[in-house]
């Protein structure tokens, strides 16, 4: 098996597969997924959209299967992921690359959130709404690599899709140390963290999972939570959903028939998680 | 003008003692109707009174009940020093996400490996 990795979209890119250029074909086609979905690049399409004054615009069929598969996980998590805290990620100071993001003197006061549609290759949204695909995109450039043949196995910033029955992924806490070390096989697995990707805003250490019921930095007792599904997008929405819902994280995981299992690191260091994970040696 | 109107010393008194009982009758009237007004802002006792949010709310210990059971990974009754926060510049380093460096530790060298063995720490 053979392994290459490089950076796109903001993180680490790990490929896996048996043949010899898999790594190239996986960086290529981040490469363009990162032209279409990033955020910050002047270019890209999603700033396109966002720059977009029109209620409804049609967008190419990547940015549609993509932003479906977005609307399909924000109906499965209750609205609790949504692209459309791109208005108060933007808010609260994560308005750049992240390398670049820089400390605020005040927290904001949160805007209205937004309402977004996709429809046969036409978004339609409310006037401001800005959409955020971070997570989602990359967790579907993921699956989309390993179901287009690309690779057998593909991780980007903790997002994984394996298409191999021999995959292992080591779950680590925040402290870095591995938490459990899981059997994946063919399937998703993501993990979400609060303990990554933080600044000041104000008085506030703030971070950048957005919760859309208070358009601000979550308040969780789960320091990071780890989802185990189908595909890698999911369990990124899964993870995500965990964490914010907090103490009810877990009781929630274990209700959605599309996610496997579910884990925890508390705020105390403790370790916590669904039934559902087979245990790797 | 009250001579002329009541010519009778009686008369007058009469008229004054009817004047100030209608003053004194109007005054209790407004004082009563203000008590009543008053009486009915007044909230019934069977409201309950809002209820008020604890805005810092400390963190629960553990998560809630599954039904299924919570199964227990790491459980230890001191905790820990609070985690390294990874910050931007970690990000830049390169630490973003991925769960730090190539992690496909077992195998051969050269870039490959058994099995693939992936490390996930969130971004």
């Amino acid at each position: 098996m053979r392994h290459a990795e490089f950076r796109a979209m903001g993180t680490n890119v790990m490929v896996w597969d048996a043949a010899y250029g898999a790594g190239q074909s996986v960086q290529s086609w981040f490469d363009q997924a990162e032209a279409i979905f990033s955020r910050f690049l002047p270019t890209s399409e999603l700033t396109a959209l966002n720059r977009s004054t029109d209620p409804a615009i049609a967008v190419t069929g990547t940015m549609a299967a993509c932003l479906a598969a977005a609307a399909d996980l924000r109906d499965r998590t209750d609205g609790l992921v949504d692209p459309a805290v791109g208005g108060a990620l933007i808010e609260w100071g994560y308005d750049q690359t992240f390398a670049a993001v820089a400390d605020k003197d005040q927290s904001p006061t949160p805007s209205a959130a937004g309402d977004w549609s996709v429809h046969e290759g036409v978004v339609n949204r409310t006037p401001g709404t800005l959409l955020d695909l971070g997570g989602i995109a990359k967790g579907w450039a993921c699956d989309r690599a390993v179901e287009q043949g690309l690779a057998s196995v593909v991780s980007a910033g903790g997002d994984v899709r394996s298409s191999d029955p021999s995959t292992v992924v080591l779950i680590d806490d925040p402290w870095g140390e591995t938490a459990l070390q899981v059997h994946l096989g063919v399937g998703g697995l993501a993990t979400s963290s609060t303990t990554r990707r933080r600044w000041r805003a104000g008085d506030d250490e703030v971070h950048h999972i957005i919760d859309p019921r208070t358009l601000a930095p979550a308040v969780t007792p789960v320091l990071s939570a780890t989802v185990m599904a189908a595909t890698a997008v999911a369990a990124e929405a899964g993870a995500k959903a965990v964490l914010l819902h907090g103490e009810s994280g877990l009781a929630w995981a274990e209700q959605q028939d599309w996610i496997d299992a579910a884990l925890v690191v508390w705020h105390n260091g403790n370790v916590f998680a669904t039934n559902g994970w087979e245990m790797a040696a | 003008m009250l001579k002329r109107l009541f010519p009778s010393r009686w008369a007058r008194i009469l008229a004054w003692t009817g004047a100030a009982v209608a003053w004194a009758t109007s005054v209790v009237t407004v004082q009563a109707a203000t008590e009543q007004d008053a009486t009915a802002e007044t909230p019934p006792t069977d409201v309950p009174e809002p209820e008020v949010l604890e805005v810092n709310e400390p963190l629960a210990a553990v998560p809630a009940p599954l039904e299924e059971g919570l199964v227990v990974i790491r459980y230890t009754p001191v905790p820990p020093p609070p985690p390294e926060v990874i910050t931007r510049t970690v990000t830049v380093a390169g630490g973003g996400g991925g769960g730090g460096g190539p992690t496909a530790t077992t195998g051969g060298g050269g870039g490959t490996t058994s099995r693939p063995t992936v490390k996930s720490a969130g971004s």
